[in-house]
This record gives structure tokens, C-alpha cells and sequence, in this order.
């Protein structure tokens, strides 16, 4: 085999051109600049060096300067296949051509005399099912030559070929080629299920034939099929293929974008033909004793690329098996003698993070080249390659579908500078613009070509006006191709590609096109208009999330209700992908002086950036007041719920995802929740809407909804009843449980009582299934059911705490208003509430700064700091704010405040008040409070404080006090 | 697009079972490479989630995929694999295998067992907060085990028994529709006998606990 020659091809087109220019073209960037300046003379150089073969006239170049109507060579004609299975000089018919490996058997191979053989049977075959110039053909197969050789025979016959891999599935498939209208479909069943194959066929209506690759039974599809082996095998090699015009379609691409179903681009013979073998001569220095390995499947247009280096004399492989490691594709590269090596920045870092070293590996000594596109290639990829591959050049290489080969890539003449593109296209007018068209250098612009280039496509499919194709690309800057991503050009002409800049969102790494939202959007009447644009996400670096912003009909108004409509709406029409992390309400949309909108300037606005081009606005105040709006609204609290139990439900759903808003149908793991945060999200549930939801009950419907529905049947089912704390005989001691419900804090005081009686706590539930916190008259109107349940007649004992104290002694009026006997009411320091208090007690109050109140052993001190810190805590439970503060002190405050608000009616009875010695000071200005509505209050007093409010004040119900306790309240009992 | 490559891979010998990890932060590329080899069925479920949530789903089963691939001779996309109605991967008994997967952050785990049932999860450590032992997952014993370690212990402990009485209840096939303060583990071991499984850990990188159970095919302790 030769070795690629040391002077690059690129040397003797620069001859070319400068005998064309009449200059000398070495300076850097002047053959570059010479390519787009005179684009005549350098396409019509390119057409003769190339030695293409071609006829027809070439005389006309070019016919305008609008990239998007200007066309190139339209009196020459040639032919796609015949131009890359000629004989090349260096590369004649027994040179290697094709090499197709697999995985599981030996490598497929054909010379160039072979493969022309068995393009030309092919052909021959084709045209006996019927396929003729003009007509589309759908191939659906894996990577192999065979599949190189169905497009290659099809080209040659003047039809056009559409490629997929076969493992994208019916409604992929379909989304694609029903905009195709395909003559003749070919795939392969070793690759495709039969079900696949049989929803293709039936959803192509123009479809005349079906051809096979592999050598099952024939199925019946409802339409001729046949095996192509067989049709070929019999078939006369035919040369006569004809050369249509430069702008015949070759290939039909598929590239989605910010408008519309997939656009079904129409890319043609010539262009697509002189595109590659400038790009794969000049650029790549591509030629006979070369061998290319691009990593492709035949959904990707890199694979029609590198079919085309057929054109150049080198020898192509395919490979249709997997990576199965980091070793895979250097096997390859060495066992077939690739030298120039084409992959994506994935595998690549593949082999870097699993430490394989490639060149200690395997033979690369043939290697000269990688390329990698696709991605982003990082600084520190370059210098992985560097170590572990060789002294080879890593050239990134960008460009797209749309024009089917690359803006930007690598040169033979020009270093690589890590993490760059080296060098522009030749005959590429590309470059970085801002928003006003003009060029910028060293900083982040929109990518454009401004000159015309032969690999435009020639159109979009089913687009009888050109209004898509234009809506795609020129709509922006008129004339100029605009591609959709942000570049940063160099002085030097390196390059480095920063994602696209149409609308396409790129939220946490999947792109999602904005259309799709405004079209679902567009049924809801109170919305005039929206813009969906990308935010930072300062929390998360490097990831982002989805702002919408919505302009809204007079009248209409972003409440709950419509914030939430919104969001069904989305999900439900579109996807979960597709639903915002923030809606906003705006004025209007920023549009610049041609009434274009620009998310650009949304973009900015949104992300405190400043806006670039505030002044091509036609209203330059809008972003700021977009800032403004999307400021406050991040500042909100999200929209009020109602405050029904989904609504409760949905908060604190919220809280443990850190959501702003859930739809009642979200399901738990589509939004992210893990199993482990499940419990805690029950156990929330269980502390604010004291439901105790089965985590088995949980995962049977993991939606809000289902979760209020659990939640309900907690809460209905909830044992609200008594519960024998001390078993024994005779009438029942009452205790009534403290302000979070709980009988815990009881527990020394039962074991010590001194009485045969059993002893039992009542389970109160002290909120609503809406999360309100009942009043004491309520929770005692619960209690007395209880109590009179277990009790039918009296005398009763109650001993309440506290809390648990005021519904004792409310449960006490009732039972003697009812006409019972009630034989002790203990209040365990029981402090009166404030709406009890006179005017003058209550002053007393406020002036000691203090409210002690309720105590059980479960609020951590900091907590309580917090509660005793700010004085009287008058202030009701604070609503909807996330995380803060504490769920437990919220449960607290909820019964302080009821308790606040309670006014104990007059009992009749007499009362034992066990007085914690530490609440004594309190108590002397407030238990008038008491005396006034009992007929008589025995006061004893207990050692020990209200509760341990502060750490180091123990508490009368502490194990410390609570046997003196125990004594008093037995000695109290009747 | 090309086939799918695993973005990272390491296999952990451990009797019969193969187990990776897997950087879910892979790019575009990879995300949609990895989209390619999933069913229609598995598109969709992943779909259903958010973005975050769609991405995991993706790279996840596709490295389950790419695994079991390895182990069939297979392509990726070719792979019989299933999933039970209570979303467990499943694969024809004729196989002889058995999968499963787990995620937490940006870290997945995908583990295949041959001729065995396994189960495995990841969990990235939680910071430890009493409240944990108010969840309802911890048995009394592991409460108090828990309780007994040093303070700075505990995070790790609590969130290595949570991994372990996991991955039981995924090998089992029941995930939390079992009670997992019934499956009682060891507090501080991270090998050994749990519910009848032999469990252990999977090294993973730091800020993550990930656990293995493994029990023979024919006798699959419930």
C-alpha cells in the first residue's frame, strides 16, 4: 500500500488557484479568502482539479449572490456514483474500495473494480423493479456494504435515497419517510422486527416495491417484494448511467429544529459531490492508499460523508457491530490499516476514563488522523489523544446536516490549538455575527455563511412555496444562510462551537424544540402569545431549566388556576420535557425593528445578562421589564393553592422534590423522587396532616392525587380513639394528649400513679383534613364522643397538660352542661389564654415578654429558641414557604394559636391546678384568669418548670419531678 | 447516530455477577446514541418523566442494554429485555439472566447476574438528621444500632442499610410495596446475610453507598 503523499493535495490546488488568482495564496487565510471572493474562479478550479467527470457546460459558476436562490452549475451534468466509482489514478480497479466488518463473521470486501461490478448489477436490478430517475428510494438497514451498495446503485439510476437505521422504530421511521414518498423500499429483516417492517409498509401509500436484504421467506406485505440478491444476481452490469442535472436530489436528510415536524431537506448530486471532495481533498488530504473509518450509522449524515470518499481513490470501512469497550474501534483502526479515523468526543472520553492507552493497545502505526465531531471536544481530550494515541492531529469538525459536510474543520497546514476547529471551510463564507449582521471576532456569534455554496440543499420536501426552507434559514438575515449555532471565531480562523442559538432549548441535556409549546399553548384563550427560553440555573451549575413567558389577552390574569392549566396543557399535549420550571407574565415579547421576536434578548433579560442587542429592539425597555417580571416572579412564593388537602398535599409534595408546582397527576419517579425520599415525604405527611399513609399504599398511586386520596382514607381510618395507656378496674383516669397530639410526655406520670384505676389517653386529631388546626370546642367536642364512649356514666377524672389541659377542662363544661358528674379536673400548669385574659393581665403578660406555654420533649432547643425568642408569637403560622420553618414548630404554633384563641366557659366543678414552681411568677398574674370561670381552684404546687423550654429548666413531667407530681396528682384523685 | 458506548464502565467481579457504573452526565451525542437502542416502550416511559428524570432513564437502560448485550452477543437494541408490572427488568427465563439498575445524582449502576436474582441500589449519603428514625424504615434493632455509632457514623450507616434493604426489595421483584423495616440488616457490615440474600457493597465513588444482593435463581428467599 502507498502512504498518503507527504505533500499535501491541498499544495497543488494552491497552485491552481493562484495561476487562476494571479497572487501568490500562502499567507494564512488568503487561499480562504480568495475561495469566497471569487467564488466563480474557485469552484470552476475545484471542478477541473478534481478531475470529476461531468458534461454539460461548466461556463456558468454561479447564477446570483443570495445564498438562497443562487445555484451553482446549472448547464453541467454528472452522475453521483459514476463520479466515485471511476477509475482514479493511484486507485485503479484492484485497489481495496470497500471493507464492510462485523462483529460476528469476516470482514465483507470489494475492490474498486467489485464494487462497480455489483453497484452496476444493482442498478440494473433497480431499474427492472421500476425505479427511474426522479423517484425516492428508502433504504432501512445497519452499516454495511451492502447497504453502500444499494444507495450507490440507486444514485447511478438518477433516484434519489432516503437512509435510516433499522432500529428506530415504526413512528420514527414513519415521521420520516411519509414525507418521502418513497417508490421503492429496501431494508433489511435481520435488523428490522416484522412488525416494524409490516407498519412501514403500510403507512407509505406511493410504495410500488419492497426489496429485502436478507434471505428469509418472502412476507406478504400487500405489495410486490422480492429478495435483492436474487433480482441482482441474474442482472447485466449497466454503465449507462445518466448525468442529470447538478441539482438532482441525491439524498433526502432529516434534521429537526425550533418549527414544525422534522424538515425533510432535499440535498443534491452536485452539490453534495463537489462539497465532499473538497472537503475530503483539501481538508483531510484524502486520496488512493488511504483508508477511512468513520464511526456512523446510516441515520446520521456523516455516513453519506464518508461514502463520498469513495470519490478520492481511498478505501472506505463500515463496521455494523457494537462498541462492546474502549478498544473496540482502535482494533479496527489497527486490524484494517485506517489512517485517518473518524469518532465522537463520547468515545473518546470512553477510552480516557476507562485508562485505556490505544497506541500500547494496537497497532496505529498507519493511523495520521482523528477526527471527531458530534460534540463538544474538550481541551483535555486533545491532550489524552496526544498521550495515548500518538503524535496524530485530533481535528474537530463541525457543520450539519443541512448542508451536509462542515463549516469548520481540520487543514494539513495549519496547527491544532486544543479544544478549536482549525480552520474555516474553503469557499465557505462563514462566519460569527451579532445581532445586527455584523461580523465579530473573538467573541461568541451567530454562525452564517454569507456567500453562496453548492451543498445548500435544494429544498425542503412538501414546501411548495420555499417557505419553510426560508423560515429555517433566512428568515434572520435575508440572503445569508443563518445555521442556528453560536460560534467564536479566532483571528487565526480557529473555532470553537457554543450550541445552538435558534430557539431550540437545551434544558438539563435535552433539546426541546419551543414550536411544539406554542403550538399546544395556542388553545388556551387567555394566552395572546409566549416565548420559551433557557435560564441558567445558578444552583445547578452548568445546567439550566425552562422559563416561559407568557403574554396574556386584556382581562386574563396568571393566577393558580391558569399557571396550572398551562402546565397540564403542556404535559398532556406534549410532554413532560416540555413543561416550565417558571411562568411569567409579561408586557410583550421583545421583536426587533422588522417585528422579528428575538429570544435572544429574552434570553439575556431572563438571565440578569446584559441584553447585546437592546438597540435592534423595537421597544429597548422590554427586556428590562422582562428581567423585572421574572425577578419577582422567581421571588414569589408560587401561585396560592387552594388549601384543600391535594392542595396541602401538593405543598409539601413540593418541598421534599424542591418543586415549585406539581400537577395533581405528576407521577412521583417521573419528577425525580427516589424511593429513599418517598419516606420522607410520608413522614411530612404524617406530621402536617397527622395522616399516616402506608408507604405500600404510596406506590400504588404515586401522584398527588393518589397521595390526598391515601391521605383522606388515613385520616377517616385514623384510630380516634382510646388507648389504654395503664390497664385496671374501676372508672378510667382521662388523659388528655398536648398540642401535638401526643400522650408521650405522660408516660413516667402513668407508671407512678398511685391507683387501681386504668388509665386512658385520648387520640385526638388536632387538624382538619385541610391541614387547619381545629379549635379547642372542636378537639373537645372529639374528646367527649371518646370519653363518653369509654365511660358511659360518671363521675369522670381528666388530667390534661398544658394544651391538653384547656380541651380537659372544655371536655369538663360539657360533661356537667350534659348533666354529668365530673369527680376531678387535674390541669397539669395549665395557662390561661390570652382571650381570657383582662386588659390588665394581658398588658402584665406582654411586659414579661414571655408566653410559656406547652412543652413536650420533641422540639429540638433551637426550635424552641426560636419560638421563645420572639415573644409572644402572635403571628399566625406562616403559609406556603418551602422547608422553613420547621413543620413541627408549624404544628406548634397551629395549636398555640388555638389555644390563644380559646375562651374557657364556666365549669361548675372543682379543679386541681398542679403548678410547675417555675411558672410561679406568670401564674400570680394570670390565674385570676382561672378563678374566675371554676367555682374553686385548689392550687398545688410542683417542683420543676412549665417544660424544659430552655435546656437546663427541667420540667415538672421530667423523670427528675414527675414522682412528686405522680404523688400530688394521686393524692388529688376523687 | 453511532451505536451507543457505555460513557463509563467498570466491571466488578463478583460471583456471577457483572456490575457498572454509569456517569449520567453524558452530552447530547451520547444521550441520543443511547436513545437508539431503547424500545418504543422505553422511549416513552422516559419521556414521561422531566428532563432530569428522562436523561437517567435513558442512559440508564441503555447501559442495562449494553450489559446484558455483552453477555447475549447481542445488539443492544436487540436485547430481550422486559419489564414486570412493577417496573423491575425482567428477561426470558431461557436467558438464564437477570438485571437490574439504580440511580442517585449523577451516578447509575447497572447490574447483571447469570444463573442468579440480584438486586442493587445507589444512594448518594444523606446528611444524617435524628428525623430519619421517625421514617418508618428502620426496624428497632437498626434503630438502635444506629443510635449506638458515633454521630458522624450515622449517615453512612442509616444510608448503606436503606441500599441494602433495597436492594433485597428490588431483587425480590416488590420494591416498596414490601415494608422495608421487615427486611432488617446488619448496621455497619457491608457484606453479609440480609432477609436470606447475601449483600454487599459496590464501590462507588465518595458521597455514595451502593449494595448488592445476590440470591440463587431456584430459591429466591421472599
Amino acid at each position: 500500500m502507498t502512504l498518503a503523499p507527504a505533500v499535501p493535495q491541498l499544495a497543488s490546488f494552491r497552485a491552481r488557484c493562484e495561476a487562476a488568482a494571479g497572487a501568490a495564496l500562502d499567507a494564512p487565510g488568503a487561499l480562504h479568502a480568495f475561495s469566497v471572493e471569487r467564488p466563480e474562479e474557485f469552484w470552476r478550479t475545484l471542478l477541473d482539479w478534481s478531475g470529476l467527470p461531468w458534461s454539460g457546460s461548466a461556463d456558468v459558476v454561479l447564477t446570483g449572490t443570495d445564498v438562497e436562490t443562487a445555484r451553482f452549475f446549472p448547464d453541467l451534468r454528472l452522475n453521483y456514483a459514476e463520479a466515485l466509482l471511476r477509475p482514479v489514478d493511484g486507485a485503479g480497479d484492484d485497489a481495496p474500495a470497500l471493507t464492510a466488518v462485523h462483529a460476528d463473521r469476516p470482514a465483507d470486501r470489494w475492490t474498486r473494480g467489485e464494487l462497480r461490478d455489483a453497484v452496476a448489477r444493482t442498478a440494473t436490478a433497480l431499474r427492472g423493479q421500476g425505479l427511474a430517475p426522479g423517484d425516492r428510494l428508502v433504504l432501512v438497514a445497519a452499516n454495511t456494504g451492502e447497504t453502500a451498495v444499494v444507495a450507490l446503485a440507486a444514485a447511478a439510476v438518477g433516484a434519489a435515497v432516503s437512509t435510516a437505521a433499522p432500529d428506530m422504530g415504526a413512528a420514527s421511521l414513519l415521521g420520516r419517510f411519509a414525507q418521502v414518498e418513497p417508490a421503492v423500499l429496501v431494508l433489511d429483516r435481520r435488523a428490522v422486527p416484522d412488525d416494524v417492517v409490516a407498519e412501514v409498509v403500510a403507512g407509505l401509500p406511493a410504495l410500488r416495491r419492497v426489496l429485502l436484504l436478507d434471505d428469509r421467506p418472502l412476507p406478504d406485505l400487500g405489495l410486490p417484494a422480492e429478495r435483492l440478491a436474487d433480482a441482482a444476481a441474474g442482472a447485466e452490469p449497466t454503465l449507462d448511467w445518466p448525468r442529470l442535472a447538478f441539482d438532482t436530489p441525491l439524498f433526502v436528510m432529516f434534521s429537526s429544529g425550533t418549527t414544525g415536524p422534522p424538515k425533510a431537506m432535499v440535498h443534491g448530486a452536485g452539490g453534495t459531490l463537489l462539497e465532499h471532495v473538497k472537503e475530503h481533498r483539501l481538508h483531510v488530504d484524502l486520496g488512493p492508499g488511504d483508508t477511512l473509518y468513520f464511526h456512523t450509522t446510516t441515520a446520521w449524515m456523516m455516513w453519506n460523508w464518508q461514502l463520498s470518499a469513495l470519490a478520492t481513490g481511498a478505501h472506505v470501512v463500515v463496521y455494523d457491530g457494537p462498541v462492546s469497550g474502549p478498544g473496540t474501534l482502535w482494533e479496527l483502526v489497527a486490524e484494517h490499516g485506517v489512517t485517518v479515523f473518524g469518532t465522537s468526543p463520547a468515545y473518546l472520553q470512553l477510552g480516557q476514563d476507562a485508562g485505556h492507552r490505544p497506541a500500547e493497545a494496537a497497532d496505529l502505526s498507519r493511523l495520521r488522523a482523528v477526527l471527531s465531531t458530534g460534540a463538544v471536544l474538550h481541551d483535555w481530550q486533545f491532550d489524552w489523544v496526544a498521550e495515548a494515541v500518538g503524535p496524530v492531529p485530533l481535528q474537530s469538525v463541525s457543520g450539519g446536516t443541512d448542508v451536509i459536510g462542515c463549516f469548520v474543520l481540520g487543514a494539513p497546514d495549519v496547527p491544532v490549538r486544543r479544544g478549536r476547529c482549525q480552520t474555516r471551510s474553503l469557499g465557505l463564507d462563514v462566519t460569527a455575527v451579532d445581532e445586527d449582521g455584523r461580523e465579530v471576532v473573538g467573541r461568541v456569534g451567530e454562525l452564517v455563511c454569507r456567500r453562496p455554496f453548492p451543498s445548500r440543499p435544494v429544498g425542503f420536501l412538501r414546501d411548495p412555496d420555499g417557505s419553510r426552507f426560508h423560515d429555517a434559514y433566512f428568515a434572520d438575515h435575508p440572503g445569508v444562510w443563518t445555521h442556528g449555532d453560536l460560534i467564536e471565531f479566532d483571528a487565526d480562523g480557529s473555532s470553537r462551537l457554543h450550541g445552538r442559538s435558534d430557539g431550540v432549548l437545551n434544558v438539563d441535556g435535552l433539546r426541546i424544540g419551543p414550536s411544539e409549546i406554542y403550538t399546544v399553548l395556542r388553545q388556551l384563550p387567555e394566552i395572546a402569545d409566549a416565548m420559551a427560553v433557557e435560564q441558567r440555573d445558578d444552583s445547578r451549575p452548568g445546567s439550566s431549566r425552562m422559563v416561559l413567558l407568557v403574554v396574556l389577552r386584556p382581562g386574563a390574569r396568571l393566577d393558580g388556576g391558569l399557571e396550572r392549566t398551562i402546565r397540564r396543557t403542556l404535559r398532556r399535549d406534549a410532554s413532560a420535557a416540555h413543561v416550565p420550571s417558571l411562568v411569567v407574565a409579561v408586557d410583550d415579547l421583545p421583536l426587533t425593528h422588522n417585528g422579528k421576536r428575538s429570544e435572544r434578548a429574552a434570553r439575556d433579560a431572563v438571565n440578569g445578562d446584559p441584553v447585546a442587542n437592546a438597540v435592534a429592539l423595537r421597544d429597548p425597555g422590554c427586556p428590562d421589564r422582562i428581567r423585572a417580571a421574572v425577578a419577582a416572579a422567581s421571588a414569589a412564593p408560587p401561585a396560592p393553592e387552594d388549601d384543600g388537602l391535594l392542595g396541602r398535599v401538593s405543598r409539601i409534595w413540593c418541598e421534599v422534590l424542591g418543586l415549585r408546582s406539581a400537577d395533581p397527576d405528576d407521577d412521583w419517579s417521573d419528577l425525580g423522587g427516589t424511593s429513599r425520599q418517598v419516606l420522607s415525604l410520608l413522614r411530612r405527611v404524617r406530621l402536617d396532616l397527622d395522616a399516616d399513609v402506608p408507604v405500600q399504599r404510596f406506590a400504588e398511586d404515586a401522584t398527588p392525587a393518589g397521595l390526598a386520596r391515601a391521605a383522606e382514607a388515613a385520616l377517616a381510618a385514623a384510630p380516634a380513639a382510646v388507648t389504654v395507656l395503664r390497664a385496671g378496674a374501676g372508672r378510667p383516669v382521662f388523659l388528655v394528649p398536648d398540642a401535638w397530639g401526643q400522650l408521650n410526655l405522660y408516660a413516667g406520670l402513668v407508671e407512678r400513679l398511685a391507683t387501681p384505676r386504668p388509665v386512658l389517653g385520648l387520640r385526638l386529631p388536632l387538624r382538619d383534613g385541610n391541614g387547619r388546626h381545629r379549635t379547642i370546642e372542636e378537639v373537645a367536642a372529639d374528646a367527649l364522643v371518646q370519653v363518653r364512649g369509654a365511660q358511659p356514666a360518671g363521675p369522670y377524672t381528666l388530667l390534661g397538660y398544658s394544651f391538653g389541659g384547656l380541651v380537659a377542662h372544655e371536655v369538663a363544661t360539657r360533661l356537667r352542661a350534659a348533666g354529668e358528674d365530673v369527680g376531678c379536673l387535674g390541669l397539669l400548669d395549665v395557662r390561661p389564654p390570652l382571650a381570657a385574659l383582662s386588659r390588665w393581665e394581658a398588658a402584665r403578660v406582654r411586659w414579661a415578654g414571655r408566653w410559656a406555654t406547652v412543652r413536650s420533649g420533641r422540639v429540638p432547643a433551637a426550635v424552641l429558641r426560636r419560638v421563645t425568642g420572639r415573644g409572644r408569637p402572635s403571628a399566625p403560622a406562616p403559609g406556603p414557604v418551602p422547608a422553613t420553618p420547621d413543620p413541627e414548630l408549624r404544628f406548634f404554633l397551629g395549636s398555640q394559636e388555638v389555644s390563644e384563641a380559646h375562651r374557657p366557659a364556666r365549669f361548675d366543678g372543682p379543679v386541681a391546678y398542679f403548678l410547675a414552681e417555675g411558672s410561679r411568677a406568670a401564674a400570680s398574674r394570670t390565674l385570676g384568669a382561672w378563678r374566675r370561670v371554676v367555682r374553686e381552684l385548689r392550687v398545688v404546687e410542683v417542683p420543676g418548670w412549665h417544660g424544659d423550654l430552655d435546656d437546663e429548666r427541667i420540667g415538672m413531667l421530667s423523670d427528675r419531678h414527675v414522682a412528686t407530681l405522680a404523688a400530688e396528682v394521686s393524692a388529688a384523685l376523687d | 447516530m453511532p451505536p451507543p458506548v457505555p460513557a463509563s464502565s467498570r466491571a466488578l467481579p463478583w460471583a456471577d455477577v457483572a456490575v457498572r457504573l454509569v456517569d449520567l452526565a453524558a452530552d447530547d451525542a451520547e444521550l441520543a446514541r443511547a436513545e437508539a437502542v431503547l424500545s418504543p416502550a422505553e422511549l416513552a416511559r422516559a419521556r414521561r418523566g422531566t428532563p432530569a428524570v428522562h436523561r437517567r432513564r435513558v442512559l440508564l437502560r441503555a447501559a442495562l442494554r449494553t450489559a446484558l448485550a455483552a453477555e447475549l452477543g447481542t445488539d443492544p437494541a436487540r436485547v430481550p429485555l422486559g419489564t414486570t408490572a412493577a417496573g423491575r427488568p425482567e428477561l426470558p427465563p431461557a436467558t438464564g439472566l437477570d438485571a437490574g439498575c439504580s440511580a442517585s445524582g449523577g451516578l447509575g449502576v447497572v447490574a447483571v447476574g447469570r444463573g442468579c436474582r440480584v438486586g442493587v441500589d445507589v444512594e448518594r449519603v444523606a446528611p444524617w438528621t435524628a428525623d430519619v428514625l421517625d421514617e418508618g424504615w428502620l426496624a428497632d434493632a437498626e434503630q438502635r444500632a444506629l443510635t449506638a455509632l458515633p454521630e458522624g457514623a450515622r449517615a453512612l450507616a442509616a444510608t448503606r442499610a436503606w441500599t441494602q434493604k433495597e436492594a433485597v426489595l428490588k431483587g425480590r421483584g416488590t420494591g416498596l410495596r414490601e415494608d422495608p423495616a421487615a427486611v432488617v440488616t446488619e448496621i455497619g457490615r457491608t457484606d453479609g446475610t440480609v432477609a436470606g440474600w447475601a449483600v454487599r457493597d459496590v464501590p462507588v465513588p465518595d458521597g455514595w453507598v451502593a449494595s448488592l444482593a445476590v440470591a440463587p435463581h431456584q430459591e429466591v428467599p421472599s
